[in-house]
């Protein structure tokens, strides 16, 4: 009995009990009637917790529980009711891989051996599904339980709140997502995340289960695919990369009869009401994207057109500072921009560029409108198969320069695969038409060409869709293009200001 | 995601600390306490239209925090291991002095931690680092486990008294 009137070393006691999980019935009783003594019994309860909790958050490293992940995944208390069959042969796999990477280390360390037998295993923490790591320096993100100790491990049922930067999820069964901040989404199992605020972008093509994900709002289903959705208090945003998603609108309420496909290229926003409207414009963030170089100053700010069909999902996507040699040419082709025998023209690399969709190149009163944040060359390269249309002879002069694409086309029986780097695999040759843009506004750009060769014609056309590319001005040539009254300095190029083309 | 949520989740990922050493204190088990926690974050979530930004967070949260540990306690009624419901309400009551110790021990943890002897120390980071249990420590170390847990012990007192007169240095008193 201490000067404060109650047993402060049995206190410590059962409270260090508690704290290491040892604590019996009677011991709780004691702890109960201890606390219920006195104000300053309870503050030092308090004080060796929190002393126990710093210390859990503050020294713990990564778990060694690496191997029993398919025996946890087994646990009732976690099993999910969907998908069993899939993930107890995932959990099998992972069995078999985590067994087979054990034996091998262990026979190159023997020593790990015994290191392993003496590593407690919590039986009744979820199952790990994947780690988290972080892209870039500035990643802060809490699953909301004693952080630190396991900041890399997800498990199932593990919400994670990302702060600040963005991260990569890495589950069992390969498939790769970018989370980007803000955002919180909670892991329910290895093939199924929910989304309830922010960016993700999913990676699966090489998985062995795909990842599902669910909002609000609507339940993604992807079937071997990239995609992303982005999901908000009114909207949810699913674009596909690649491949093809299976998307529920209505999974929140489970009526679950009206899924509908959307593929490569398609982007589409679900409302509040469920309703499906068609995203026009994607711009990824240069993490989601994997893009080395940043562009603090986007030239191209939004892409719009005039197609309305209700069923029709096409996006633009606008990658800033994106051209170079291999850059995707289409949203709904693997086609690489190159240089044709040497690298494409200099003025064309670290532009931000238009991947256009592909299916466009036949639609007659086709209407682009660019939103253009500053002053810069705007180049439209064109199919040389289609005879260049009227609006781009009045706006634009063709360089007389030519750049290649290199198509993939997996249609064909060798399925035709695209090759890294200029003057390699290229099919077709585009012209470099360009103007100048000495405001920044809207230009409108009009349909592609005509095939020079009548025979073909319709969505089967053996031509592509124009790309679009944009260079900003610097200070200096926007400076000497503004001089008019010196042509010495333009005559090799075509003045238009924004006005002149509204 | 506006800026308010963009701060709500600022805030929400700075209170994880406190609001876990404060559910862990209420809640009989580690693994409870991190899914009371993953619960109270979602409940947090969910009613943040409720929240001003000009109110304190930690106060705010702690009142979903208790809610939820109480909502524990009703549905794992057989578990003998909760406190009764009368020394939760004192717990909860006394947890706002607690609050600045525990932000204190942020600061002086680490050095009070190189003040240990080599013994406590070692014992500790067995405990914490590796996440060893006392049984494994002691079969490591091959002493008795009551002898582990009195070096546990003294070192743990050791750190609260350290970290209790860094509070009283700078506080000046």
């Amino acid at each position: 009995m201490n000067d404060k009137g109650f047993d402060g070393e049995r206190l410590r006691s059962l409270t260090l009990q508690k704290c290491d999980g040892t604590i019996e019935e009677d011991g709780t009783n004691e702890l109960c009637d201890l606390l219920s003594e006195s104000s300053e019994a309870r503050e030092l309860y308090w004080q060796i917790i929190a002393v126990h909790c710093q210390l859990d958050w503050e020294l713990g490293g990564p778990s060694a529980v690496d191997a029993p992940i398919a025996v946890r995944a087994s646990d009732d208390r976690f099993s999910s009711n969907y998908r069993v069959g899939a993930k107890l042969f995932l959990a099998a796999c992972v069995l078999v891989a985590a067994s087979t990477a054990f034996w091998l280390y262990v026979g190159r360390h023997p020593a790990a051996l015994d290191d392993q037998l003496h590593v407690k295993v919590e039986t009744r923490d979820a199952p790990v599904l994947g780690t988290v790591a972080a892209l870039g320096t500035d990643a802060k993100w809490t699953f909301g339980r004693s952080a630190e100790r396991d900041s890399n491990e997800i498990r199932q049922g593990d919400t994670i709140w990302l702060e600040k930067g963005a991260v990569e999820l890495k589950l069992v069964g390969n498939s790769v997502a970018k989370l980007e901040s803000p955002l919180i989404a909670s892991l329910q199992s290895a093939d199924r995340l929910r989304l309830l605020k922010g960016m993700i972008k999913v990676d699966s093509v090489d998985s062995m289960q795909g990842l599902t994900i669910e909002t609000d709002l609507a339940e993604v289903v992807e079937l071997g695919t990239t995609y992303s959705v982005k999901a908000s208090d009114d909207s949810t945003d699913i674009v596909v990369f690649d491949g093809s998603v299976a998307l529920n609108p209505s999974a929140e309420d489970d009526r679950g009869t009206s899924i509908e496909h959307f593929h490569s290229g398609e982007a589409v926003r679900v409302g509040v009401d469920k309703s499906l409207s068609r995203i026009v414009s994607v711009q990824q963030s240069s993490v989601l994207a994997s893009r080395r170089n940043k562009t603090m100053l986007p030239v191209i700010s939004a892409v719009a057109d005039d197609n309305s069909r209700h069923d029709f999902y096409n996006f633009y996507e606008i990658v800033p500072g994106g051209m170079e040699e291999d850059a995707e040419a289409f949203v709904d082709r693997r086609h690489q921009w190159n240089g044709i025998k040497e690298p494409m023209p200099s003025y064309l690399v670290g532009g931000d560029y238009v991947k256009t969709f592909n299916d466009d190149k036949v639609t007659k009163e086709l209407q682009i409108q660019l939103e253009l944040a500053r002053p810069c060359s705007l180049y439209v390269l064109l199919d040389n198969r289609v005879a260049a249309p009227d609006w781009l002879k009045a706006s634009f002069d063709d360089t007389g320069d030519d750049i290649g694409v290199d198509e993939h086309l997996k249609h064909l029986p060798n399925r035709k695969q695209i090759v890294v780097g200029f003057g390699k695999s290229i099919d077709r040759t585009h012209s470099i038409w360009r103007r100048e843009v000495l405001q920044p506004g809207r230009i409108t750009l009009g349909p592609n060409g005509s095939l020079k060769d009548s025979s073909h014609q319709g969505q089967d056309s053996p031509s592509n869709m124009y790309g679009i590319v944009a260079v900003a001005h610097s200070a200096s040539e926007s400076f000497q293009l503004a001089q008019v009254d010196r042509p010495v300095l333009i005559s090799h190029r075509r003045l238009i200001s924004i006005f002149d083309l509204q | 995601m506006n800026q308010d949520d963009e701060e709500f989740i600022r805030r929400m990922t700075s209170s994880q600390r406190q609001l876990r050493a404060f559910i862990h204190g209420l809640v009989p088990h580690q693994v409870d306490a991190d899914d009371v926690l993953q619960e109270v974050n979602m409940a947090l979530w969910r009613k943040r239209e409720k929240y001003d930004l000009s109110q304190d967070f930690l106060r705010w949260a702690f009142g979903f925090a208790s809610l939820e540990v109480r909502g524990l306690r009703s549905r794992m009624s057989r578990d003998r291991l909760w406190f009764n419901d009368s020394v939760i309400d004192s717990l909860v009551e006394e947890w706002p002095s607690v609050g600045a110790f525990l932000e204190d021990s942020h600061r002086s943890l680490r050095n009070c931690i190189q003040k240990l002897g080599e013994v406590e120390r070692r014992a500790v980071e067995s405990r914490y680092s590796k996440r060893l249990s006392v049984d494994q420590i002691a079969e490591l170390t091959e002493r008795p486990a009551s002898t582990v847990y009195k070096i546990l012990n003294r070192a743990r007192e050791s750190l609260r008294g350290c970290i209790e007169r860094s509070r009283l240095q700078s506080d000046g008193r």
